[in-house]
């Protein structure tokens, strides 16, 4: 098992209930420092893989390892390593802030005070210490948002996972959120996450995966988008990552105008 | 943190109906013992920190699926708190009953009020487990709450039979201390363990 292997998925296949089958037959390789962007259109399988990575859906087939491991154990200790940011922030709503990132601190192990400074320290990086008395559920998107990922990094995991982390964002949380997960990064930590900004995806990024219906398309380094030839013009390159991404999941599929317009 | 919620504005709608109603049955039947019509209101009133354990609030289950929580401390922690709401809310709604009891109140009552408790407290407790894992209400209390409590003042009856056969009919406290024991150390053994497997893969089974 290569070491610098910190997920690899393989195979994973979830179909749900109602038949619609939205993983279907999913596999990528998550490096240990990378900055790793996942992306698709709605519905693609994005969300789903990242809930049952999170251990919040179960998979039908295939297989998950995180740090070397095999998902189906789901010790304490990979997720001590794991920090999530999910598409619907999970938390007790009836909490406060503070009290909320000093219950998540306290369970990942830290001490009372490593737990106090830093839920300090991040309700002011995060420009949350104006509702320190109110409980969760009166947050705005955005501000939920941000709590989450307070949350996600209290304990300074190995590798951190987020679903959408900037939407809903205000311009200066979203900058400073870039600058922490770029951050992160240079100490090591491996960043997981989805945009549907592929701008910002092009920039945080170091490797993109594109994910169409349950299945990944496409997976390089971001460095080699501008030099891979375009499938129907061999002697044309890549201007962007949008390019790149309409062509790998539009292809020949182009969006007429609407005709009322 | 559940005793924080069961304690919270939502819930004060039902105990206030749960107990008027209470007053009313032990007002109409004066040979019923106040102490143990308490009891059930309380035990009923609280059907949601039984029969629900998982989703206190929306999300609950899913925040504590990815922290590395021992299930089977927090299931233990649970029916701890779910413990001390009964005893809390209990001596409010004994004091509100034997407010309007004809019957004077005497030690002896008491005490078998407590060996009520003592008896269902624990079967309760697993039924209530078991619901839990297998019929998880994610808005927290599903549909009438009313409705949830009356039907749970039926379970709590059931789970009292054994009381009132070796109690009423036997007369024999001890055996009633025995019975809730053996149902202390069913709970302690079986349920939680079984209750904190279930509700590790109650997510990943979906």
């Amino acid at each position: 098992m290569n070491a610098d292997i910190i997920l690899d998925i393989d195979g994973l296949v979830k179909t749900y209930p109602n038949g619609h089958r939205a993983v279907n037959g999913l596999s990528f390789r998550v490096l240990r420092g990378s900055v790793f962007g996942f992306i698709g259109l709605n519905g693609a399988g994005k969300t789903t893989t990242i809930r049952i990575v999170a251990g919040l859906a179960g998979a039908d087939e295939g297989t998950i390892r995180l740090f070397g491991k095999d998902i189906a154990a789901r010790d304490d200790d990979t997720k001590r390593r794991m920090g999530f940011v999910l598409d619907e922030p999970l938390y007790f709503d009836w909490m406060t802030a503070p009290a909320y990132l000093h219950f998540v601190g306290t369970i990942y192990g830290l001490d009372p005070k490593t737990t106090a400074d830093r839920t300090d320290e991040l309700l002011q990086f995060f420009d949350l210490q104006g509702c320190t008395g109110d409980p969760i559920e009166t947050f705005s998107t955005g501000m939920k948002k941000k709590l989450s990922l307070a949350a996600a990094v209290i304990h300074t995991p190995a590798l951190v996972v987020l679903d959408e982390p900037l939407e809903g964002i205000d311009a200066l949380a979203s900058r400073a959120i870039k600058d922490t997960l770029l951050l992160m990064a240079e100490r090591g930590t491996t960043v997981f996450l989805t945009s549907h900004v592929l701008d910002t995806i092009e920039r945080l990024c170091t490797e993109v995966a594109i994910v169409d219906q349950g299945r990944v398309v496409l997976q390089c380094r971001t460095d080699e988008i501008r030099t891979r030839a375009k499938v129907a013009l061999p002697h044309e390159t890549y201007d962007s990552l949008e390019e790149l991404f309409v062509e790998t999941v539009a292809g020949a599929k182009t969006r007429r105008g609407l005709s009322f317009l | 943190m559940d005793l924080r919620r069961c304690f919270g504005p939502r819930h004060l709608p039902t105990y206030a109906v749960m107990t008027v109603a209470g007053v009313l049955l032990v007002v109409q039947r004066g040979d019923l013992s106040p102490y143990i019509s308490a009891m059930i209101v309380t035990l009923s009133a609280l059907e949601f920190q039984f029969n629900n354990l998982l989703y206190r609030s929306p999300s609950e289950l899913e925040a504590l699926t990815i922290l590395p929580v021992s299930w089977k401390e927090v299931i233990l922690a649970k029916n701890l708190a779910t413990i001390t709401a009964v005893l809390a809310l209990g001596i409010v709604t004994t004091v509100c009953l034997l407010f309007f009891s004809p019957r004077s109140p005497d030690a002896a009552q008491y005490l078998d009020a407590l060996l009520f408790v003592w008896t269902v407290i624990f079967p309760l407790l697993c039924l209530g487990n078991l619901r839990s894992v297998e019929e998880p209400r994610r808005g927290g209390r599903a549909g009438n709450g009313l409705i949830l409590a009356a039907g749970m003042a039926l379970v709590v009856c059931v789970c009292a039979i054994p009381y009132v056969i070796l109690r009423t009919f036997a007369g024999s406290s001890l055996a009633c201390v025995i019975g809730g024991a053996a149902g202390g150390w069913f709970w302690m053994r079986r349920s939680i363990p079984s209750t904190a497997k279930a509700a590790e893969h109650t997510l990943t089974t979906q």
